[in-house]
């Protein structure tokens, strides 16, 4: 997978895993000295990271989270939160500098009808490099939760190998869009 | 390889491939039965019945009970799917179509077994697979990267049976079904399940209701599940995790 895509898998990662994140820091306050980000009246976490080619935010209440990338600064926030946005940014220039510790963090722990899933992130060199979803089942239906689609990397999904491939499933292709589609390619290669 | 049968229908392209390739008679009845469809419940052709309900020329309690039924069909998913899944537009028009076309599937489904066991269609990029390929090995069905619609971001084996694979996408927003409360995390939703119809509803019903609508969907039914969000993030079902 190219750089940008890693990176765009890490950040996109950071934001479903903000919800309720302590990264290893008290609330509101700096995780890296070469971010700067606070948050007002609320409890919650913030996360500042930043890539180069890429911006990816997302909130939720509770949390803030600032991106930046190449010399452009997104800043969102959820209903209750306040936020002001990073004084300084750095960005290197092929690899991501993220302010994430190096280490292995759990967040907020999401429930169902069948127990509870806590995902944890492991982060090395800035970046995350590892999702573990762990299914804590209430009483006989571990089979079920471990059935639960979980938050996970694009790396970490199961590959196509396009030689075996019998047909393909996309949105929805018109009869002109057909024409460039795998599979067309697929029905043309069958012929 | 066998000569895949290829037809337009319902403004996509169907596909069809089966164990001695498609007989003419067939052929015939596939394309017969999604221009019936078609016929009935398009909002595009003036005299079809969708049309004129959709233009309140007839009034869904004095349309047709084959109307009535796709209709009632219709609705009752948006009850069970709590909203995520309508057929109602919010400009009030009544649209079929994301129903229709499964329920075509699921018509030529029935055809193709009088012929045989063995057999894969794709009806614009939703899939439904029986048996095995004809050398015995399992039907693979590719999904589309969302980012590259030249790439596959995973895929799904069959495992004998039938299977159904339906992929709805940020490309199908404003054309088939439209969404009430629209939760916009997902760009692109599969759904594998035993039957087209769930699954093509549902995976319109998750990427309409986000991560909210994914959980509640899977508390009701047994499906498997590959949700992209915009940014990149995916949610996976096991047999989408390496």
């Amino acid at each position: 997978m190219s750089t940008r895509a890693q990176v765009a898998s890490a950040l996109a990662s950071i934001g479903v895993l903000t919800l309720g994140w302590q990264v290893g820091t008290a609330n509101g306050q700096t995780v890296a000295a070469t971010t700067t980000t606070t948050t007002s009246g609320t409890s919650g976490t913030s996360t500042t990271s930043t890539a180069s080619g890429t911006s990816t935010t997302s909130t939720a209440s509770g949390t803030s989270t600032t991106s930046t990338a190449s010399g452009t600064s997104t800043t969102s926030t959820a209903s209750g939160t306040t936020s002001t946005a990073a004084k300084t940014t750095t960005t290197t220039t092929a690899t991501s500098t993220s302010s994430l510790k190096d280490g292995t963090f759990a967040g907020a722990s999401s429930s169902n009808r069948y127990g509870s899933v806590q995902v944890t992130i492991t982060v090395a060199g800035g970046k995350i490099t590892a999702v573990n979803a762990t299914a804590n089942a209430n009483d006989g239906h571990s089979a079920q939760i471990n059935s639960r689609a979980l938050p996970t990397l694009k790396s970490a999904t199961l590959s196509a190998q396009s030689g075996n491939i019998s047909t393909v499933s996309g949105a929805t292709y018109t009869s002109v869009s057909y024409q460039t589609s795998l599979q067309s390619a697929l029905d043309q290669a069958k012929a | 390889m066998t000569e895949p049968f290829v037809f337009e229908a319902m403004g996509t392209v169907v596909s069809v491939t089966a164990a001695d390739g498609v007989r003419p008679e067939t052929r015939t009845r596939l394309t017969d039965a999604f221009e019936a469809l078609e016929d009935r419940f398009s909002l595009w052709r003036p005299d079809a019945e969708g049309a004129r309900v959709a233009r309140r020329e007839v009034l869904v309690p004095h349309a047709s009970p084959e109307f009535r039924a796709v209709f009632d069909q219709a609705f009752d998913w948006r009850e069970a799917t709590e909203g995520s899944f309508t057929p109602m537009r919010p400009d009030g028009v009544i649209d079929l179509s994301g129903i229709v076309k499964a329920l075509a599937i699921a018509e030529a489904a029935d055809i193709l077994d009088a012929d045989g066991p063995d057999w894969c269609i794709n009806a614009g990029g939703d899939v439904l697979v029986s048996g095995v390929q004809v050398d015995g090995r399992p039907w693979v069905v590719g999904i589309v990267d969302p980012d590259d619609r030249t790439a596959l971001l995973s895929q799904f084996t069959s495992r004998g049976g039938r299977h159904a694979v339906a992929t709805s996408g940020v490309a199908e927003r404003g054309e088939h079904v439209w969404r009430t409360g629209a939760d916009a995390t997902f760009g692109q939703v599969t759904v594998a399940a035993d039957d087209i119809v769930t699954a093509d509803v549902l995976a319109t019903a998750i990427l309409a209701g986000g991560p909210d609508a994914l959980e509640r969907c899977q508390d009701r039914w047994s499906i498997e599940v590959l949700a992209c969000a915009v940014d990149g993030r995916l949610w996976a079902s096991p047999v989408f995790r390496a």
